[in-house]
């Protein structure tokens, strides 16, 4: 959704450089025919906001249109680059966009596409390109997986540049016995600390901290599982966890395909220091299953999803989980003794997943959907926006579709969101960047740009938690695998 | 002299021609069903970026040759051409490096050994291609090693040659490290040391491989281990090595005799054809497993909708050959004839039928065929899934599968994308072309006989898969799509195979006389006689056959060992006598 100053900006651009364009970027290129609609672009970054960091956004005319020549004019009040479609590909090179990102930056680059058909020179609508003036973080760490059911062949966890288009291995299971490797999570955005899972072979958490690697065995007698889903406290002390005794489970004709559930699960914090676990019975009841711990950004309240339980499978439908609240002081490892709702799932109907603080704490982030708790396998799954200063939730329709819209992570600067969609084709789940400004509005969001438009058409993987990173991940693949093949592990205890 | 000549250069292309026409006349009779095999297990697009996640790591190259090779293995004959053309070459030319080594001695019959290993050794289903493809480069090196003269020249030329093997054929490089190391440690004892060096670059370069993350063990970079697919803990995939590790040494001890008598080097030619052959016999004692190839058999009649061969190629076979029975009552469902036939052949409970998912991507492909026929589409699809891209193997039928499930249920693009991945291979472009007419269009669908049937079988109830029993969902399925038979009998032998009669009894209340179920085929009527035979009425509505109450009448009159009698010489296929429904559950005891 534009801002005000955005359809300003556009209006005054197109009027102003209107005529300049006949002249300048396509002077060579006499226009028979002008359409009032956007080219049928793939990926869709028609009136995007993207960071003047990002790398090249490459596109191509989708295959429906038919044309024997085109071009793309992107220009500035400044300066305009032409690009000419390579099997229907456009590409821009590295420095020209820079300079593009440069002059464009708090204002637009306005994109022009031209195709030849039948002899005849037709001019689509010129859309913008938003360039914020906010940097994005440079990287985002994603896992590669095949998109669910029960077994897996290859999968990592990679990292990729976001001004760049490179991305290299974190950890990668074929050298790890084809094992599992999961929930990656960051201490706020910082590749120098952070953790992932490995389950089967060589099974453990991995604790990243500067140089040091820490295996850890994380099951204990008292909790029903090894650690599972993972939240940081700011200090980088503790971290939030979920412990889940989950079963996934396929629909017969359902366009959902499979329903993965919890059969109980519980919140608990890992104290990194002392290699302890601890918990409150608020958390940890078996009357409940709560799940999905959140952390403020002050680290003075986690948040958590939590629903009363429900005989599983049977009552799949009924569990709705509601978005919680309870107050913990990391001085003494105390937690409150009163949970907050902020959203109940029973009053409203639906359930709630991955609550996300924003680091200026402002707002929490979260996917709203029928029911259950894994909302990647639910395509009316969508993200909401609780306001933490008035406790209001309104719906992100901007980065909204009629297909999933599962986890999401916020940049350092708390003004991008990375978010799962399987809104390309309704099965493998693509990461999207989207910009949200201090008032919680959120701008159309783009896909994670690729050198080769068609990559994602051939790609037979989905990204997993996309999570955005202030800066390289240092740790090679070598060093963790390498832990992870000899290290026995640090047995975690449960602290009543 | 020059009769001599001609014998000379004559004998050996007329040998090698010889070896090359009995490999191909092997593989084409008894391996062929395993190069079939072979290439449903693997793609290979015509495509760059393919290729480059190919090329990238150390021995990308041999890997891609391969894969180039193997998609061509699903021609009939083309296959065998291949694979053949490849291990004579192999043979030849370690025949040569035999030769070069001690030519008096004459060794080039035992240039076969390799041979032999090799061609076993490619019925080891994770095993690759590219394993057969490194070593005749290895070989093909040391040929043209043994050539160089100079000792710089070897120096280098075996640094260079190492390095080169290494990155383009990955682990076959120490192998030709260790192998010059071996014949210099003979031929020029003094200077030898000098190939430790390219031993040391080749290990050192393995070491950065790991570093780099390409792979996690140092075995996977240097010794057979690289060329299969997941960990074996066999030793026997260590074999082709080190035979030829043993020829060489027998080569160079050899090589002392400068000049070898007539009757010596004849007596050991005939030695050397008794150890080849006695070679072939110790690898045929259990490097193949006769299951294994049937199931590799049976699944490309599968696969070609050949549902008589699979029908005359499992009989015989006994009840715990669960894939087998599978295979076969496929093929009787896909005929109709589930129904009729089912007691003709052994049965034994339901995994006869319908196997239990051992998270094999081999298992996942035949369940997501017995899925699809039953109507089941969610299953089927979900098994193609299991079976395709996961397990690190591509099975372009299950590729296909996964466009027609999808197209079934209307996720068009999905279909799109399995469409696009279809046409960059050679074997199925035109198929996955011919898709598209389907994509958005339902009216294309309704019209394909096909994905028309199929998609009638979706139903709009939101079960779980299985949650109440695969019945429960084939009810569903019935109850949509009476006309899918296939449903009804697979729902119907279901319940005979696990003895439920109860259960049998409902549904012919349920759906005999509807469009599901208008007349009862031989088996439900053997079934039905357990509970009617008394009642005519009941006989006379569910129109069971005279021919059918005379059987039972007879079946009445045997004592019990006289039926158990019957029922295994039915087991052992020893009888002309029709096996029955009443002998099946007579004398069929789970866990027997």
């Amino acid at each position: 959704m534009k801002t005000e100053m955005q359809k300003i900006y556009s209006k005054t651009l197109q009027l102003g450089i209107a005529f300049f364009t006949l002249f300048s970027c396509t002077k060579n290129v006499p226009i028979d025919e002008d359409l009032d609609k956007f080219p049928p672009i793939f990926p869709d970054y028609t009136e995007v906001t993207i960071p003047a960091n990002i790398a090249p956004l490459h596109f191509r005319l989708t295959d429906s249109l038919d044309c024997s020549e085109a071009y793309a004019c992107f220009e500035t009040s400044s300066g305009s680059i032409k690009a000419e479609a390579k099997a229907k590909q456009f590409t821009i090179s590295s420095s020209g966009w820079e300079k593009l990102m440069a002059e464009a930056k708090g204002g637009a680059v306005q994109v022009t596409v031209v195709v030849k058909r039948n002899e005849k020179w037709i001019a689509y609508k010129p859309f913008n390109l938003y360039v914020a003036t906010e940097p994005v973080d440079p990287y985002i760490a994603y896992r590669l997986i095949e998109p669910g059911y029960e077994t897996w062949g290859k999968m990592g966890i990679y990292q990729r540049c976001l001004e760049s288009y490179k991305q290299t291995p974190v950890a990668i299971n074929e050298i790890t016995n084809n094992n599992c490797m999961n929930c990656h999570s960051f201490c706020m955005q910082s590749p120098d600390k952070m953790l992932f899972h490995m389950r089967k072979d060589f099974g453990g958490t991995f604790l990243i901290d500067g140089d040091q690697v820490e295996k850890l065995n994380t099951k204990t007698p008292q909790t029903i599982s090894p650690l599972v889903y993972p939240s940081w406290h700011p200090s980088g002390n503790f971290v939030g966890f979920s412990v889940n005794e989950t079963q996934q489970m396929f629909h017969s004709t359902d366009h959902n395909r499979i329903e993965v559930f919890d059969y109980k699960s519980d919140v608990v914090i890992y104290d990194v220091r002392k290699h302890e676990i601890f918990t409150s019975p608020l958390l940890f009841s078996k009357s409940a299953f709560e799940t999905f711990p959140a952390f403020s950004s002050n680290g003075e309240t986690l948040y958590y999803c939590s629903a009363d339980s429900v005989t599983m499978p049977d009552d799949y439908e009924k569990a709705k989980y509601s978005l919680c609240a309870l107050s913990f002081d990391a001085e003494t490892r105390q937690f409150g003794d009163k949970v907050d709702t902020l959203y109940h799932a029973c009053k409203n109907g639906k359930s709630v997943s991955f609550p996300r603080v924003s680091p200026d704490g402002r707002y929490l982030m979260f996917t709203l959907f029928d029911y259950g708790n894994f909302s990647i396998w639910h395509r009316e799954a969508d993200l909401y926006l609780l306001d933490l200063s008035n406790n209001m939730i309104t719906a992100l329709d901007a980065l909204n579709s009629d297909e999933t819209e599962s986890y999401h992570s916020w940049s350092s600067n708390s003004r991008w969101v990375v978010f799962s969609s399987r809104r390309i084709d309704g099965l493998y789940t693509h990461p999207f960047i989207a910009h949200i400004d201090e008032n919680g509005k959120a701008s159309k969001p783009f896909l994670l740009p690729q050198d080769n438009a068609n990559y994602y058409m051939q790609l037979m993987k989905s990204f997993n938690i996309p999570e955005f990173v202030k800066g390289k991940i240092k740790k090679s693949t070598y060093q963790i695998t390498r832990k992870a093949r000899n290290d026995k592990g640090i047995d975690v205890l449960f602290r009543e | 002299m020059k009769v001599n000549y001609l014998k000379g250069s004559l004998l050996p292309v007329i040998g090698w021609t010889v070896v090359f026409i009995v490999l191909f006349s092997c593989l084409q009779i008894k391996g062929r069903y395993n190069l079939y095999f072979m290439e449903q297990w693997q793609i290979f697009l015509y495509d760059w970026p393919f290729v480059a996640s190919v090329l990238w790591q150390p021995g990308g190259m041999v890997r891609l040759i391969s894969g180039f090779l193997v998609q061509f293995f699903v021609y009939p004959g083309l296959g065998a051409l291949i694979f053949a053309l490849l291990l004579t070459l192999t043979g030849f030319f370690t025949a040569s490096v035999l030769k070069q080594l001690a030519s008096a001695s004459r060794l080039f019959v035992l240039g076969l050994l390799p041979v032999v290993s090799l061609l076993f050794l490619q019925f080891n289903v994770n095993y690759q291609l590219a394993g057969t493809t490194a070593f005749l480069l290895l070989v093909t090196g040391l040929n043209c090693y043994l050539k160089v003269r100079s000792l710089w020249h070897r120096v280098l030329f075996d640094l260079c040659t190492s390095l080169i093997l290494y990155l383009l054929a990955g682990p076959i490089a120490s192998l030709f490290v260790v192998s010059v190391l071996l014949i210099e440690l003979f031929t020029h004892f003094r200077s030898s040391y000098l190939f430790l060096i390219p031993g040391i670059i080749v290990y050192s370069s393995a070491a950065l491989s790991l570093r780099l993350g390409v792979t996690g063990e140092m075995k996977q970079l240097l010794l057979p281990d690289g060329y299969f697919e997941w960990h074996q803990k066999v030793v026997f995939i260590y074999q082709t090595w080190a035979v030829m590790f043993a020829l060489l040494l027998l080569a160079l001890v050899l090589r002392l005799f400068k000049a070898v008598k007539k009757r010596v080097w004849q007596t050991g030619l005939i030695a050397q054809f008794i150890v080849v052959g006695g070679f072939v016999f110790y690898c045929l004692s259990f490097m193949i497993d006769d299951r294994n190839e049937l199931f590799k058999e049976l699944e490309h009649y599968i696969s070609t909708g050949d549902w008589d061969r699979v029908l005359e190629r499992s009989k015989g076979k006994g009840t715990n050959n669960y894939l087998c029975q599978n295979c076969r009552n496929l093929a009787l469902a896909e005929k109709g004839k589930l129904t009729e036939n089912l007691f003709d052949y052994p049965q034994a409970g339901i995994q006869n039928i319908i196997l239990h998912w051992d998270k094999t991507v081999y298992v996942a492909a035949l369940l997501s065929d017995v899925y699809f026929s039953m109507g089941h589409i969610a299953m089927s699809q979900k098994m193609a899934f299991e079976a395709s891209g996961n397990g690190n193997k591509y099975n372009p039928r299950m590729l296909k599968r996964l466009v027609q499930t999808n197209l079934i249920f209307g996720n068009y693009r999905v279909a799109e994308k399995y469409i696009t991945l279809l046409e960059k291979t050679q074997h199925y472009r035109r198929w996955a072309r011919a898709q598209r007419q389907f994509l958005d269009n339902d009216s294309a669908i309704d019209a394909d006989s096909l994905l028309a049937a199929k998609r009638r079988c979706l139903f709009s109830e939101k079960t779980i898969s299985g949650n109440d029993g695969i019945n429960s969902d084939l009810k569903h399925i019935i109850d949509h799509n009476p006309s899918h038979r296939a449903s009804i009998q697979y729902l119907g032998a279901i319940h005979l195979l696990i003895k439920d009669i109860p259960g049998f009894k409902r549904i012919m209340e349920r759906y005999y006389g509807t469009p599901a179920l208008p007349y009862l085929p031989k088996v439900f009527q053997e079934c039905m006689m357990l509970f009617t035979a008394t009642d005519a009425e009941i006989l006379e509505r569910y129109a069971i056959s005279d021919e059918v109450v005379q059987r039972y009448k007879a079946f009445r009159t045997l004592k019990t060992d006289q039926v158990v009698q019957e029922y295994q010489a039915i087991l052992n296929y020893e009888t002309n006598k029709q096996g029955t429904y009443w002998h099946y559950l007579l004398c069929y005891k789970e866990n027997n």
